[in-house]
């Protein structure tokens, strides 16, 4: 009789996981940016802000690996803490999608009603306006830095979870198990967070996992159009827009934050994918 | 058709006036005086004054909402705070090139897309399938700024083939006009095609395993006849949905690729008009956008219906 004990899937998860090697390069790369990251001001060679006017845009050499920028400032250092602003706003955004639309669509799916209809009814005009728009006018309103940015990530990005985690509880509620919990005299709190919540972890993890590509994604271009977190703290957005003023010059000031970009938010995306196969092969491909 | 139709637009109609209340609630939150970004800080108070009054700056919040909606109602978005111009017809005159690269965009996104998918699927699991499906994931992990700064680089900077940035009407040159679209088309087309490639993968593929697939291979069909000839039509149905999500994600990616290549539609429009706290401009630049992604799905769930005859108007 096949099991569908919560632990056996994890762990069938996990050893198909383990097989996927471009997950697990990706895994082993985000482990190293953010140890990086973390242990920035020890690992970074030089001063990130350090201005030196006689080293101004340097191509790649052994004692500069990444080069310099206009100003002279060591781009590897940069770099390096660089993803600080881009890791925190990606993880934070798709925890707090990730409590607050978790939440939201259990209670939502469970109850149904009124409760239901109004859940549904926001998740609804939120979802009607383009997610970049939204963010972009959120963060116009309340002035650039990290605190609103995240803020209105979080507006955009927890509809969807919301939305998803709903579909989870829909489909489980009727189910024997369920019924037989509220027949024993379960109350409604202890069901849903023993027997509705562990069944509807797998797609919503896996949605947690993209809505961190996704919010680093926006962040990076938010950043790059100017409305991100203001220098002289580097971010990689606005790195790569510094970089454009020079790009016929120097076009590596441009490559160099814009491969940290391309190669971070591939690898966490490639890690969301993979969860996605290892949990449910069916879904293989889509999206 | 029509009952359909009908329906659709009665419950977008309420959804639309919400959204425009939290689009005029939005952006009246924006700190900072207009009065005072216009007439710059050696203005007296007396001539803030005057100002505010002219602008309507005075007046109850909702009195000010209903001046403005009551406007739109007869296609009136209020003037620019900054410019001085309605600003109707600031956004009308720089609708042409945002339509015009999305519809770009997308045609390339299909072009690209939707063979790659078919042959991916066709391949399943094989070595061409492994490294479409590689390409296509990085294609959607690369934010569209970045891949427009790397078109620049090497479309006009190495190869020097394209303009870097700028734009010619198409009523001007239509030559020329395509030689300015090609970067910022094929800079977001990059990601889009990445979609749907993986998009028509999976619905081919589980076309594919139908029955009605299976008799035709065993009619001794070859494989090309099999999958063009019946697959191909299923397969396209979730294509079509996604690509109606995908004409508004353009609408909104507009406004860095039109940035960056300094392309005057409504996306640069937009970004200047933030960072000079046109907060009417804003606000009409916003609703428009929005009342595009609603217009766009429409007309998709109608094509949708169209294309699969199984799906009925309820």
């Amino acid at each position: 009789m096949p099991s569908t004990r919560a632990s056996d899937t994890a762990d069938r998860a996990w050893r198909r996981l383990a097989r996927n090697r471009i997950a697990l390069a990706s895994l082993a790369f985000l482990a190293l940016v953010s140890a990086a990251a973390v242990g920035a001001p020890w690992v970074a060679p030089r001063d990130p802000h350090l201005h030196d006017l006689a080293e101004r845009m340097k191509p790649p050499a052994p004692g500069r690996p990444m080069g310099t920028d206009r100003y002279g400032r060591d781009l590897l250092s940069r770099v390096i803490y660089a993803p600080r602003v881009s890791l925190a706003v990606g993880l934070s955004v798709a925890l707090a999608s990730l409590v607050v639309g978790g939440a939201a669509g259990v209670v939502a799916g469970y109850r149904g009603g009124v409760t239901d209809a109004l859940v549904m009814r926001t998740i609804d005009l939120v979802l009607s306006f383009p997610g970049m728009i939204l963010a972009l006018t959120m963060v116009a309103v309340m002035g650039a830095g990290l605190h609103s940015m995240v803020v209105a990530l979080v507006v955009v990005y927890t509809p969807p979870l919301a939305r998803i985690t709903r579909a989870a509880v829909l489909s489980l509620r009727e189910l024997d198990f369920v019924q037989a919990a509220r027949a024993l005299g379960g109350s409604d709190a202890a069901i849903m967070l023993r027997h509705v919540v562990p069944g509807c972890l797998a797609p919503v993890v896996v949605q947690a996992t993209l809505t961190v590509v996704y919010a680093i994604r926006t962040e990076v271009t938010l950043s790059f159009i100017g409305l991100g977190v203001p220098p002289p703290t580097p971010t990689l957005g606005q790195m790569v827009q510094e970089g454009t003023l020079v790009l016929r010059q120097a076009p590596w000031v441009v490559l160099m934050p814009g491969l940290v970009i391309g190669l971070l938010l591939f690898a966490v995306n490639s890690v969301g994918d993979a969860l996605r196969d290892a949990w449910d092969p069916r879904l293989r491909g889509a999206r | 058709m029509l009952v359909y139709l009908a329906r659709r637009l009665l419950t977008l109609v309420p959804l639309w006036i919400l959204c425009a209340i939290v689009i005029f609630l939005l952006v009246h939150l924006i700190p900072g005086d207009p009065a005072l970004t216009i007439a710059g800080s050696g203005a007296t108070e007396e001539q803030l004054d005057l100002l505010r009054a002219d602008l309507g700056l005075d007046l109850p919040l909702p009195v000010r909402f209903w001046r403005w909606f009551s406007g739109l109602l007869v296609g009136d978005l209020g003037t620019s705070v900054i410019l001085r111009v309605p600003v109707a017809s600031l956004l009308l005159e720089r609708l042409a090139p945002t339509l015009q690269l999305a519809v770009v965009t997308t045609v390339l996104s299909i072009t690209f897309g939707f063979p790659v998918g078919l042959v991916a699927a066709v391949q399943r699991g094989r070595r061409a399938d492994r490294l479409l499906m590689a390409l296509a994931a990085a294609g959607l992990a690369v934010p569209s700024f970045l891949m427009a700064i790397l078109m620049i680089l090497a479309g006009a900077v190495y190869l020097d083939w394209f303009p870097v940035r700028g734009y010619v009407p198409l009523s001007e040159s239509p030559s020329a006009w395509a030689l300015h679209m090609v970067l910022p088309a094929l800079s977001y087309a990059f990601v889009q095609a990445s979609a749907v490639a993986r998009m028509t993968r999976s619905s081919c593929l589980e076309v594919l395993d139908q029955d009605y697939v299976r008799t035709a291979r065993s009619k001794g069909l070859g494989p090309a006849r099999v999958v063009l000839k019946h697959a191909v039509r299923n397969a396209l149905i979730p294509v079509v949905t996604l690509l109606g999500l995908n004409l508004g994600a353009i609408l909104v990616s507009a406004v860095v690729v039109e940035t960056i290549f300094g392309i005057p539609g409504v996306g640069a429009l937009m970004v200047s008009a933030i960072f000079k706290r046109d907060y009417t401009l804003v606000q009409g630049g916003v609703l428009l956008t929005v009342t595009l992604f609603f217009l766009v799905n429409l007309i998709v769930d109608v094509l949708y219906r169209a294309l699969d005859p199984r799906i009925r108007y309820g």
